[in-house]
């Protein structure tokens, strides 16, 4: 898994820590209100990650939208033992972030370069604060 | 982040645990984007939601603790929880909500009083609240969406997208300086023309998706716009918020902060300029509707955001002495305190009359059925064929609702439709 040659970005630590783990990667905008399954922690917005699983994985995507009820949608996916292992945006989308800070889950946004454009689905990615390390699949 | 002496001892657990760990949140939320300094707040919107609190160092306990010990509300503030109690029992029944469910709803009414919260109940807490004191640019923390981006543009006050935060920052009546408060993030990015005619506020709905789907989270600026009422301008900044994750819009001449086009850029240039005509309303009406012309109803959903009573009267009007098609469902959602007005005018005795349901929850809020939490639980549970007159409405339909087909047309059709069972 490990054995390519690991690619390191760097950004701004909007929740401070550290996490490793698989990556999914959404190259869009992601509402935790019906396009992700709570109880499950699947995918449901169509697009080429459909039905996969964000639960222990590092969760890639654009930044938040839609409902600020979406604080609480992290904060439900860690009660169901499904939240990602850490979050990396592009840009934090404030809703997003408060999500991540009450459930505890290290997040990473406004990087160097295009995480989007460097990390893959099945990517192997390290956060530490607001330095991330990628090896590819 | 530089903190006052109070901010450091709220900080320091003076005024208790709650009003400590609503400021480690805070500081943690303006760290996570260079915030300088706290603010002043001076009106909050906001919601409590204390059954989806979680176990961290902020929890139920720390609420119900400072609830009893006396803990209130710094600044004049709004509530939203769900609007379940004080509508009839008929809405009651068609919302679906389970007994549990019902309780924990009680028990947040009853927290969000002790906190000296006002409820309002509704998604549009400025069709009943008009904040008489409000100046030009006063920062307050609003929850919403919808309501986030009405307050931005169409009121002039500051406030970013918030959750959780709205309450915290009421209790401590402070937060951290990012974002939408600060005058270098309020600068228009992109021109949108509309050279299309807005018939009605589903016109708006469309036109607010479609731009929002453009500029993601940043700042558009509108032309064209004729004499918008205030329908219009719900239907165009809710769905803004849609589409994309729009806080704020400028609409030349409406906006405050937008008297002209200058004022709007701040004199910097747009990104782009787009044209808006009848075709991008178009493609946006059939990317987010699959339904034609002639095919079969089931559920209309008509107040997303909820209705003014001037576009109750209109239902109403068009409900007058008719029924609906048996096995049809119309939801006509509104405010707890437009309800009331719909009553006293006679309006919801029309509407019940014909068979529909007056009601303030909505699938996309709904802790009955349809709602999220059941529907993605239960997804062999379908509303049917959904049709509405809010882009809003009907992009959650199949994840709140799980609905099948979606129709997506102005009042009058969606009215035609429950009575015939029909779209067209």
């Amino acid at each position: 898994m490990r054995s390519k040659k690991p690619t390191t970005l760097k950004g701004k630590a909007c929740v401070v820590g550290t996490a490793e783990g698989e990556a999914v990667v959404i190259n869009d905008r992601v509402s935790l209100l019906g396009e992700i399954n709570l109880e499950k922690g699947l995918i449901t917005k169509p697009g080429p990650e459909y039905g996969k699983s964000i639960a222990g994985k590092v969760f890639v995507y654009y930044s938040g939208k839609g409902s600020s009820g979406d604080t609480f949608r992290y904060w439900r996916l860690q009660a169901n033992g499904v939240q990602p292992a850490a979050i990396i945006n592009v840009k934090a989308d404030s809703i997003h972030v408060q999500g991540a800070i009450v459930a505890d889950i290290p997040m990473v946004a406004n990087l160097n370069r295009n995480p989007l454009e460097i990390i893959k689905t099945g990517d192997y990615v390290k956060v530490e604060g607001g330095d991330v390390t990628v090896w590819p699949k | 982040m530089y903190l006052t002496k109070e901010d450091e001892r709220m900080l320091s657990g003076e005024y208790g645990g709650l009003v400590q760990e609503a400021m480690r949140f805070l500081v943690k939320l303006g760290d996570a984007y260079d915030a300088e300094k706290m603010i002043d707040i001076k009106y909050s919107y906001a919601y409590l939601f204390s059954r989806e609190w979680g176990k961290g160092a902020l929890n139920v306990e720390l609420l119900e603790e400072a609830a009893k010990s006396g803990v209130k509300v710094k600044v004049p503030t709004v509530n939203w929880n769900y609007g379940l109690e004080v509508i009839s029992s008929r809405a009651q029944k068609e919302a679906q909500v389970p007994p549990d469910l019902f309780k924990s709803v009680k028990k947040d009414a009853e927290l969000c009083r002790k906190f000296g919260m006002i409820a309002v109940d509704t998604c549009a807490p400025f069709l009943v609240d008009p904040m008489k004191r409000f100046p030009l640019g006063m920062h307050i923390s609003s929850i919403e969406s919808g309501a986030i981006t009405y307050y931005n543009t169409v009121w002039g006050l500051r406030t970013n997208r918030e959750g959780l935060s709205a309450f915290l920052s009421a209790i401590t009546g402070r937060y951290p300086e990012f974002g939408y408060h600060l005058d270098e993030n309020r600068v228009g990015k992109h021109l949108f023309d509309v050279e299309v005619e807005l018939k009605d506020h589903t016109d708006y709905s469309l036109l607010g998706f479609y731009i929002g789907k453009i500029v993601g989270d940043e700042v558009p600026v509108i032309t064209g716009i004729k004499n918008p009422g205030i329908e219009d301008l719900k239907a165009i900044t809710c769905s803004m918020a849609v589409g994309g994750s729009v806080t704020l819009a400028h609409i030349v001449g409406i906006t405050p902060e937008a008297h002209t086009l200058d004022m709007a850029f701040n004199k910097e240039k747009p990104k782009e300029k787009i044209s808006v005509t009848s075709k991008e309303l178009e493609s946006t009406r059939e990317e987010l509707a699959d339904g034609k012309e002639g095919e079969k109803v089931d559920f209309v959903e008509l107040g997303c955001p909820h209705n003014t009573i001037h576009e109750i009267a209109k239902i109403a009007k068009l409900l007058d002495g008719k029924k609906i098609k048996a096995g049809v469902k119309l939801h006509v959602q509104t405010a707890p305190a437009i309800a009331y007005l719909a009553k006293i005018n006679g309006y919801a005795d029309i509407i019940e009359n014909a068979g529909a349901t007056l009601m303030s929850i909505c699938p996309v809020l709904n802790p009955g059925i349809p709602g999220p939490r059941y529907c993605q639980s239960h997804l062999e549970y379908t509303v049917g064929n959904l049709a509405s007159n809010s882009t809003k409405a009907v992009f959650y339909g199949p994840s709140n609702a799980n609905c099948k087909k979606r129709f997506l047309g102005n009042t009058e059709k969606c009215v035609r439709a429950a009575l015939t069972g029909k779209w067209g």
